[in-house]
């Protein structure tokens, strides 16, 4: 269209930019090398290797014929690694081998700006693998790196000042910020994908299953991995450690060694009484390939995208595969006393280990107590005094983990205490079942939340009681009542040694770790509720909260239009740049004439010229005409020829100070 | 009141007073489309003030690869319902929305002041200096200053609160007036996603004389000697007038006080008694073209000049009458320069 554009299209890339352009490739494709196959990595580090080389060493192009070579070798690696599967990876991996092929052609401005608007697009696939704070630094970093070289390639000056462009774009990014925070709490969210994806399949997460065996959870807690954090809608009304059973799979099939919670579980209804009262929190749970939700004991409302089985255990409809946040309500003093004879049947099944020693030890105790609450009792007492001990690192059990736990190790973890409970009861004719999930918490006063971590995975009871309904019995804290007082450290722990409990932090450094690690969760649960777990129902939220939910569909996109063009107005004015009165000196002088001459009466019109006003003067003021006519005539040397020597300059100011 | 706009800012500022669009019809039939457009124009100082309602911008092709791209982002971020995906969109948007401001302001309030240029002849080239002061605090990136009908771009980046000189030349080819009225003033700074253009309209005229020719003998009869008064009473060497020095005059003749005002090298000229008057017209070369004549009598004139004799010029419009010195000189080769030349187009 115009040639003042051709210019700067086809103005050569000078060394440092070649350079700059090359560690900001590199660095940008950075985090994929981590995921995608070692080949592209590799093709793509050789070509910027080889373009690095040809540059220093020869200064020259390489011939036209190899781009060929490259590009099929690129193709060729592209398709040999991922093929058949059409999918993220393979489009990652085309965009890396394109742009890898882009850099051998490198040369001009044109071709730097299509090598970042390439790039700038690699920078958002970054989010599709991880969205951590850190890769959000990272990207937003090189983001602004780009924009940094954007305004580079546009600068004249052979030698630009770094701190200049550094400072103009940081101004920019700076404006930009508020517009990109309108943009996003305003912009409509779609409730489903534009086109069908499926997102990290094949994702290896530790977590709660719905098959415990021995091993199973004590495995688990060796883990300080947060499992999910808790916020409290009432932070002065939070349940009491003791009380917070975090409910997963609930099981009642067992072979006497696995135990599977149901395939297939039935959808229920919620038919308990409450007795206490109810309880509102936000579950943010952590991506754990799994169904599971781990409610407080027991869950009375939960969201429409889960659902609740009749044995009260919450399932999502589809495996948690990202960090997601649940709203629920609990009760956690419940009266459960309706059930099925169908699952108080399968709470009665005994699995065929089940040894004589078992048998007679049961009869023992049913022999000596009046009661089933007595019986139970009893069990407990049994666990407690008979030199059980609490392990996360027990001894191999080989054919009969129950058999073998009750009579000869006596060491084991709170799954093998569960899973032997419930068997002593089922053989004792009390309907039992296990329960699976985790217990206690960590409470994070930087952030006002509780942490659940695997390491505070746990099992215990749930036995029928006739009137009493379904009731819940913690074997484990008949060996070990810390257990739910208290979290398991995960870090400290011997093989085959008792478990050790976390106590508060001792010293000064101790403490301020700790305290750095509350706000680093913090920071954590608050990144992922407001940034990345920012879905259309925390909008909803966010929007009811703030008495803005009349803001729906249409009217939400138009809001984020409007408002996000207030912003930019704003910053516009906000940052706008200030001018200097540093006029030409000579024209300071001649405004101030000027205005001596209205005082006295002469009429000057805005943009008349001097000599027009020196006309129009010298006929007022005849007297004075002749001063009047060597200003002017100085002033217009000074203003519109180039130069006027400093002692006329002197003269002007005198004559116009004694005027 | 004096006029203090130029630092009296606002966010649109009032365009510059003489707002000069011209009819829409009017601009059609002359088939001129140039008028349809606002073009920036001088105040009465000659001052050029590029005030907000003057100034075009439209996004280059990197602007619109750039809305590409934050399209595909969103689109992307959409069907991912990838949160921040979404916030890079949003601040690449951002971004982009506010460099059409950005670029826009490069532009704002620059203000522009031709200097006056020499007349060159046809054939030379001539520059035309541009002092561009800008009054922001914050520096203006590469502003560019061309001709449509030219060639050359000059491109300068202006410091915070400072003067830059920008130089465009242009290369005349015929004699009379050559007026400058295609200037434009555009940007494409910080980010080079838009592109923002002003026409200005400078109706600078230089005057350019004709091409002398290479060398042309005056024939006898365009002389009359006058010795009676060539004689000036003393001798050979009376000073006569100055002239400008040229590397061949002897130190001797220097004017060393003139030099010492700081005007110039000048060297005084002496005559004697022998004193020739020079008549050029046209009749003198009656066989020639007339632009050929005119060429020939430019050369003489400057001849003329040279040696220090008196001359005159005889246009069948106009006479000079005989005269000496650099104005005289200045008028002659003017009336050459524009012989022929409707008034109306000074």
């Amino acid at each position: 269209m115009n040639k003042s554009h051709l210019q700067i299209n086809f103005r050569m890339l000078d060394k440092p930019q070649h350079h700059v352009l090359m560690l900001f490739l590199f660095l940008s494709a950075l985090p994929h090398f981590f995921h995608l196959s070692v080949a592209i990595s590799l093709f793509f580090v050789c070509i910027l290797l080889f373009r690095l080389f040809t540059r220093l060493l020869s200064r020259g192009e390489h011939p036209r014929w190899m781009n060929f070579i490259f590009l099929l070798t690129g193709l060729i690696i592209v398709v040999t690694q991922y093929i058949g599967v059409i999918g993220k990876d393979f489009g990652v991996s085309l965009l890396v081998a394109m742009l890898s092929l882009k850099i051998l052609e490198m040369k001009t401005y044109r071709d730097a700006y299509v090598l970042l608007f390439l790039t700038g697009f690699m920078l958002v696939t970054h989010f599709l693998y991880t969205q951590e704070m850190f890769i959000a630094f990272y990207v937003f970093t090189l983001a602004f790196l780009m924009l940094y070289i954007f305004l580079w390639l546009n600068q004249l000056q052979q030698k630009a000042s770094y701190s200049h462009l550094f400072f103009t774009i940081g101004r920019l990014s700076l404006q930009a910020l508020p517009v990109m925070v309108i943009l996003f709490i305003f912009f409509p969210r779609l409730d489903g994908p534009l086109w069908g994806f499926d997102q990290q399949g094949g994702l290896a997460v530790t977590g709660i299953s719905g098959n415990i065996s021995p091993g199973s959870i004590s495995q688990l807690s060796k883990s300080s991995a947060t499992a999910f954090r808790v916020k409290f809608d009432d932070t002065d009304n939070i349940p009491a450690p003791e009380l917070r059973y975090w409910r997963g799979p609930v099981i009642t099939d067992t072979d006497g060694i696995d135990w599977k919670a149901e395939d297939k579980p039935v959808v229920a209804k919620i038919r308990y009484q409450s007795l206490g009262e109810a309880v509102s929190y936000q579950i943010t749970a952590e991506a754990s390939n799994e169904h599971w939700i781990f409610a407080l004991d027991l869950p009375a409302s939960i969201p429409t995208e889960t659902f609740i089985t009749r044995d009260y255990a919450v399932r999502a409809k589809e495996k948690i595969k990202k960090r997601t946040t649940y709203n629920l309500v609990s009760y956690p003093q419940y009266l459960a006393n309706t059930t099925t004879p169908q699952q108080l049947d399968a709470a009665l099944a005994l699995p065929d280990i089940v040894t004589d020693r078992m048998r007679a030890f049961v009869d023992t105790l049913k022999r000596s107590s009046d009661t089933n609450e007595e019986f139970v009792q009893s069990v407990m007492n049994h666990f407690n005094t008979d030199n059980f001990i609490y392990t996360l690192s027990p001894p191999a059990l080989l054919e009969n983990p129950a058999d073998e736990f009750l009579f000869d190790t006596k060491k084991g973890f709170c799954e093998h205490y569960a899973t032997s409970f419930v068997l002593l009861m089922r053989i004792a004719g009390i309907p039992a079942r296990v329960v699976a999930g985790y217990q206690g918490g960590e409470w994070n006063p930087a952030g006002n939340h509780l942490i659940i971590r695997q390491s505070d995975a746990h099992a215990w009871s749930e036995i029928w009681l006739g009137d009493k309904g379904w009731v819940r019995v913690d074997p484990t804290t008949a060996v070990a009542s810390e257990r739910v007082e208290r979290s398991i450290d995960p870090e400290q722990f011997q093989e085959g040694a008792p478990v050790v409990f976390k106590i508060g932090a001792d010293g000064f450094l101790g403490r301020a770790l700790q305290q750095a690690a509350f706000m680093a969760d913090a920071l954590d649960l608050n990144w992922h509720r407001w940034v990345v777990g920012f879905s259309r129902e925390r909008q909803n939220y966010f929007l009811r909260s703030t008495g803005l939910d009349f803001l729906e569909g249409y009217k939400l996109g138009i809001s984020a239009f409007v408002l996000s063009s207030l912003a930019i107005i704003t910053m516009v004015i906000l940052f706008r740049g200030k001018v200097t009165d540093h006029r030409d000196p000579a024209k300071k002088l001649w405004d101030k004439f000027v205005q001596k001459l209205v005082k006295r009466g002469v009429a000057c019109k805005p943009g008349d010229g001097p000599q027009t006003i020196a006309r129009h003067a010298g006929q007022i003021l005849t007297e004075q005409k002749d001063s009047i006519n060597l200003i002017s005539a100085i002033y217009i040397k000074a203003r519109y020829g180039k130069q006027v020597s400093p002692e006329q300059f002197r003269i002007l100011k005198k004559l116009i100070a004694d005027f | 009141m004096p006029v203090n706009r130029y630092w009296n800012m606002s966010l649109f500022p009032n365009s510059s007073p003489g707002d000069s669009n011209p009819g829409f019809l009017a601009a059609i039939r002359s088939r001129n489309f140039q008028q349809l457009f606002r073009s920036a124009e001088p105040d009465k100082e000659g001052h050029m003030l590029i005030g907000a309602k003057k100034i075009y911008i439209l996004p280059t092709r990197f602007g619109l690869m750039f809305a590409a791209l934050v399209l595909a982002m969103l689109v992307g971020s959409i069907n991912y319902a990838n949160n921040l995906g979404y916030l890079l969109t949003f601040f690449l948007a951002s971004i982009g929305i506010l460099a059409i401001y950005q670029t826009w302001y490069n532009l704002l309030n620059l203000e522009i002041t031709f200097l006056p240029v020499k007349p060159v002849h046809a054939g030379q080239a001539f520059q035309l200096e541009a002092k561009m002061t800008n009054r922001l605090d914050r520096p203006r990136g590469a502003i560019q200053l061309y001709s449509e009908s030219g060639k050359a771009v000059t491109s300068h980046d202006i410091r915070a609160d400072s003067i830059t000189n920008f130089r465009v030349t242009f290369i005349t080819s015929a004699r009379g007036w050559y007026s400058v009225n295609d200037l434009v003033l555009s940007t494409q700074y910080p980010l080079g996603l838009f592109r923002a253009w002003v026409y200005l309209k400078t109706d600078i005229k230089v005057l350019v004389y004709a091409k002398p020719a290479l060398q042309w003998d005056v024939p006898r009869t365009a002389i009359y000697a006058l010795s009676a008064q060539g004689s000036k009473g003393i001798g050979s060497d009376d000073f006569v007038s100055h002239r400008n020095y040229r590397h061949t005059d002897s130190p001797k003749q220097i004017d060393w006080k003139i030099f010492a005002r700081e005007k110039g090298l000048m060297t005084k000229q002496f005559g004697g008694d022998r004193n020739e008057q020079l008549w050029l017209s046209l009749d003198l070369l009656p066989d020639e073209p007339l632009e050929t004549t005119l060429s020939m009598l430019t050369r003489a004139v400057i001849d003329a000049a040279n040696e220090g004799v008196e001359y005159g010029l005889r246009l069948p419009n106009q006479e000079i009458p005989l005269g000496q010195g650099i104005q005289h000189q200045t008028d002659c080769l003017r009336a050459l320069a524009l012989f022929g030349i409707k008034a109306g187009d000074e």
